[in-house]
């Protein structure tokens, strides 16, 4: 017992330390966030939570920036983000999971091949299309180019092949046609992976810098990150890193807010599915 | 007849009344602009709203701006993918960085005709954007050549202030070095190094091609064949920095260090490569508010020795922030638009102005008798002091604004990495920096 | 005779147009903004492309880019790279699941809490604490080998420990997705199993390897491959923090694409950088599916 106690111990304060280590940059951010702009780059760095603290970073972001625009057209963007790709994945995983068809093997293949492409490689015909298309400053357009739903569709499958044949062939036998099966079996028991999907789809859309840089070009249009990085170079000729972290951190309060209150659901998700799988 | 003088009369009176040649302006000229530009001052859109587009509604009503500012974040990717499909602006205001391969690529409009509507430039920024006899881009405001940067109290706290040039411009490279190396070994017991060196990326290499060319080295050939930076006059240079490196003198990590100016704001290093004394103070009194350090310390701008230690340094310069018109679908009314627009600019020297306070290393393009405001007095001569080396000694000419530039200098600061990490010989990386370069510069 | 056979027949293109239906959404957004840009990217690697016109070149840049001594070098990084990366991650998330598995909730939501926020911290944050905790003149690792009595380690500028170093802070964000997924999973296996494990004398190691392991296997399928497919194209770390250096030792492939595609304008040369980069990724994925997969029926 001993032995044991003493190795979970180690084992404990090893994690204890990786959770420090990775926790340094998050506290970076928020204190330097309470800092003048310059205490990064003194020598020694100012790191220390108890002094030359002051709100300013965050009044000079409410200044410049208007994040409650931003916010408004963030959420538009990754919300409908989310949903479609978190639509799109439920129907093509459950097809995957549960259907034989032809062709089968072939789209699946597919959708693997399509995790696999460089983004940037992607960037200059996107923005073809979104062009040809009318897509280019309209947030729709940003949502349409963004969808890449073969991850979704891949954690959906997984999931998915553990829901019980039973099930739906027992509501076959009740006079379920396709559709119903879908919505009143299928759907329910997979909102913890539909919620998992969520957050990971929520975190990529909000943080997409590069592509809403391409494409939103409209003062009315910017995102957070966008409007953010307005930030740089405009805090009167000195070092704006001060206020790149206050809106670093309330950009990040969402996306925090977002995890907590889908992790419940998220984490009964996926075992399921990648238990049995 | 009478009829006839009349019309004479009025049509001299419109004449007349037109003002300087360098607008001329059409009232009826319609047409719809795009405008892109990056914040050059901190209130660049409000500039723009107040200053500059009432005043070109005025001459130019029928002509629609919509504009758009970019942030500095994203710069590259948006306007390659602009570039790569056929959706660039029609009025493109930036660095030069992305704006001096502009020319080389055939979407831009020649601009002759709207420098040659002005007068007084400075001889350096003529030189910019011009390929084949013709300007292909309109300087906005002149990057301040490049030169060294002391921290003149703690220099005379040390006691090395007398190694130093009065005149600030006549010193040989052995003073220089040894002056580094006098501050550092009398700044030992107080951490404070003789000069920070950095090689962590491409950023500020321009004063290690400033230090090439005051030594007589050249980097690329007249003729933009062949790399000669491999030359005795070169290396020694690399020699001269490597020195300084092995033996303590600079801050330590040379090879991953970025070039800011972090040890020279907190005094731990007594010479700067990359900030103009002015920046630098300019920062301190902000930090020195913000209760980050003691005192404001007085920075002076020296530079770059040369071979006889005799002033006329030749000094590696950005060149400027520049206009580029891009030709699209080759509209002439566009086109005029746009040139119509970049010569309101021009005529506005509010605009020069705002940009020249807000960053005191934008200097001027023309002279004009703009005066930059500072009510401190030190940092206001020190400003002039770098603007006027800037009008004597800035050197754009030597490659930097080709469009092989960007690859040229991805291969220079590995070769300085190598160097500082004792892994390559100076001769060594600079003949393979040489052979790198000749390989970019072949397959033009 | 013939009629149940068109009727299987009739089942069958029932079945199958049902379940394209369901496919249509996922297939509509796979060929307008999917399947174009790929044919894209591998037509423009034939091609040589400037802002105004485009040469057919053939296979050129492909023969080019063997013979160029970057990308070969780029190849070299990236694979040194990700076998400390993937096998890292692997390892390291189904550590640190095991470790809170079964113990206060508080210690596992706050773990799983911590370990994905690092995905979500500001990039330029990032930047700075790494760069002040390696700096040699200065920073915190500085200020500890000092303590230690150890000589202080030029972090960033020798290669033998930069590489290293790099691939450990792109571990802090590629585990933050496994861990969760693990977690989970190990969650989810009922407890009799472990029980039956203990009375047949099993230590807690032994238990993870007969029990925890072979349970969660699908889910370790899942890491492994989209770990696979993720750190292949390493970028945006080595970009922030060394800028490929020192000497080119962090330039991985995905740093060359960006290069040659931005700032060098040269699209045709990239995409067929791209190509190859993703010919690497799709032979590694086929194997560790064939190796992980072998009893799934599709």
């Amino acid at each position: 017992m001993k032995q044991r106690k003493r190795g979970w111990t180690v084992s404990l304060v090893l994690l204890m330390v990786m959770m420090a280590i990775s926790l340094l940059p998050l506290y970076l951010m928020i204190t330097g966030s309470f800092k003048p702009s310059m205490a990064f780059f003194m020598v020694p760095m100012d790191m220390n939570p108890f002094t030359n603290l002051s709100f300013n970073n965050y009044f000079t972001v409410f200044q410049k920036v208007d994040m409650f625009k931003a916010f408004r057209v963030s959420l538009f963007i990754t919300g409908m983000t989310v949903l479609i790709t978190v639509f799109i994945s439920a129907l093509g995983g459950y097809v995957f999971a549960k259907k034989k068809f032809s062709g089968k093997r072939f789209l699946f293949a597919l959708m693997m091949i399509t995790m696999m492409l460089p983004r940037q490689l992607l960037m200059v015909p996107n923005f073809i299309i979104a062009n040809s298309l009318s897509l280019v400053n309209k947030p729709m357009g940003v949502v349409l180019t963004s969808v890449n739903a073969a991850y979704g569709i891949f954690l959906c499958k997984q999931y998915m092949v553990s829901i019980m044949d039973e099930m739906m062939e027992a509501a076959v036998i009740d006079g379920c046609g396709e559709i119903c099966i879908f919505t009143k079996i299928i759907v329910p028991l997979s909102r913890p992976v539909f919620a998992a999907l969520a957050i990971f789809t929520f975190i990529s859309s909000w943080n997409d810098f590069i592509w809403q840089n391409i494409m939103l070009t409209s003062k009315a249009n910017r995102t957070i990150p966008l409007a953010l990085s307005y930030l740089i170079g405009l805090a009167d000729g000195v070092s704006t890193v001060g206020p790149q972290m206050a809106g670093a951190t309330l950009s990040a309060v969402p996306m925090i807010l977002f995890f907590l209150c889908f992790q419940r659901h998220f984490i009964k998700g996926i075992s399921i599915g990648a238990v049995k799988g | 007849m009478m009829r006839k003088m009349l019309a004479l009369i009025l049509s001299l009176t419109v004449f007349l009344s037109i003002g300087s040649p360098a607008l001329a302006t059409d009232k009826e000229l319609k047409a719809s602009i795009t405008v892109w530009f990056t914040p050059l001052t901190n209130t660049m859109e409000k500039d723009m709203d107040e200053i500059l587009l009432p005043k070109f509604a005025e001459l130019y009503p029928g002509i629609e701006v919509d504009y758009q500012m970019l942030t500095w974040e994203g710069v590259t990717e948006k306007l390659e993918i602009a570039m790569s499909t056929g959706t660039t602006p029609d009025v493109f205001l930036d660095g030069t960085a992305r704006t001096a391969k502009l020319p080389s690529t055939g979407l831009v409009e020649d601009v002759s005709d709207v420098i040659a509507g002005f007068d007084d430039w400075y001889d350096a920024v003529l030189s910019i954007g011009k390929m084949e006899g013709k300007h292909y881009l309109v300087p906005a405001t002149t990057i301040a050549c490049s030169a060294l940067s002391v921290n003149v109290t703690l220099a005379k706290e040390l006691g090395v202030y007398d190694m130093l040039p009065e005149d600030r411009e006549s010193w040989t490279f052995e003073d220089l070095y040894n002056f580094i190396e006098a501050a550092a070994i009398a700044g030992k017991d107080r951490g404070i190094y003789g000069t920070t060196l950095y090689a962590g990326s491409q950023t500020s290499d321009d004063i290690m091609y400033t230090l090439m060319l005051c030594n007589s080295g050249q980097i690329i050939s007249e003729d933009g064949t062949q790399c000669l930076a491999n030359s005795p006059e070169c290396v020694a240079i690399v020699d001269m920095l490597k020195k300084i490196n092995d033996n303590g003198y600079c801050v330590p990590g040379a090879g991953s260090l970025e070039a800011d100016t972090t040890f020279f704001l907190s005094e731990k290093a007594v010479l700067c490569f990359n900030s103009p004394a002015a920046n630098t103070m300019i920062q301190m009194k902000q930090n020195h508010q913000d209760g980050l350090i003691p005192r404001v310390a007085e920075i002076c701008d020296y530079a770059v020795p040369t071979v006889d230690g005799k002033p006329g340094m030749n000094s590696a310069s950005w060149g400027a922030n520049c206009f580029a018109v891009f030709t699209n679908s080759g509209d002439a009314d566009t086109i005029a638009a746009a040139k119509a627009f970049v010569k309101t600019f021009m005529d506005t020297p509010e605009m020069a102005l705002a940009i020249w306070n807000y960053t005191p290393t934008y200097t001027p393009v023309r002279n004009i008798g703009l005066q930059y405001e500072n009510e401190d007095e030190l940092i206001a001569r020190e400003v002039a002091l770098r603007a006027e080396w800037s009008g004597k000694y800035s050197n754009s000419s030597f490659g930097i604004l080709e469009e092989y530039w960007p690859q040229v200098r991805t291969c220079f600061y590995p070769e300085m990495q190598a160097v500082y990490a004792g892994t390559k010989m100076p001769q060594e990386a600079m003949d393979s920096f040489k052979a790198n370069v000749d390989k970019i510069l072949s397959a033009r | 005779m013939l009629l149940p056979l068109m009727g299987r027949q009739m089942k069958k293109t029932k079945s199958n147009i049902i379940c394209y239906l369901f496919l249509l959404p996922w297939l509509a957004f796979l060929v307008v903004f999917t399947i174009y840009p790929f044919v894209y990217g591998i037509v423009m690697s034939l091609f040589n492309v400037t802002y105004k016109a485009r040469s057919f070149v053939g296979l050129t840049n492909f023969t080019e880019l063997f013979h160029d001594k970057m990308f070969l070098n780029a190849i070299h990084v990236t694979l040194k790279m990700c076998v400390i990366i993937i096998p890292g991650t692997i390892v390291v998330s189904l550590w640190i699941a095991r470790v809170v598995q079964d113990r206060c909730k508080l210690l596992q939501h706050s773990a799983k809490l911590v370990f994905y926020v690092t995905s979500i911290v500001s990039q330029v944050a990032l930047a700075i604490a790494w760069k002040f905790m390696f700096n040699p003149a200065y920073g915190l690792c500085a200020s500890i080998s000092d303590l230690l009595g150890l000589p202080r380690l030029d972090w960033f500028g020798k290669d033998t420990l930069v590489i290293p170093l790099v691939s450990v802070l792109v571990m802090t964000f590629s585990i933050s997705q496994p861990i969760v997924l693990f977690s989970a999973a190990m969650d989810s296996i009922p407890r009799d199993y472990y029980e039956v494990a203990e009375l047949e004398g099993a230590t807690r190691a032994k238990q993870f390897f007969s029990v925890t392991l072979p349970l969660i296997r699908p889910t370790l399928a899942f890491v492994a491959i989209t770990a696979t497919i993720a750190n292949l194209q390493v970028f945006v770390v080595p970009y922030l923090l060394t800028g490929g250096g020192p000497n080119y030792k962090t330039t991985t492939i995905l740093y060359m694409v960006y290069r040659n595609a931005f700032e060098f304008g040269r699209y045709g040369y990239a995409s067929a950088m791209g190509i190859v980069l993703f010919a690497i990724i799709a032979v590694l994925v086929f194997f560790q599916y064939q190796v992980t997969n072998s009893s799934e029926q599709y």
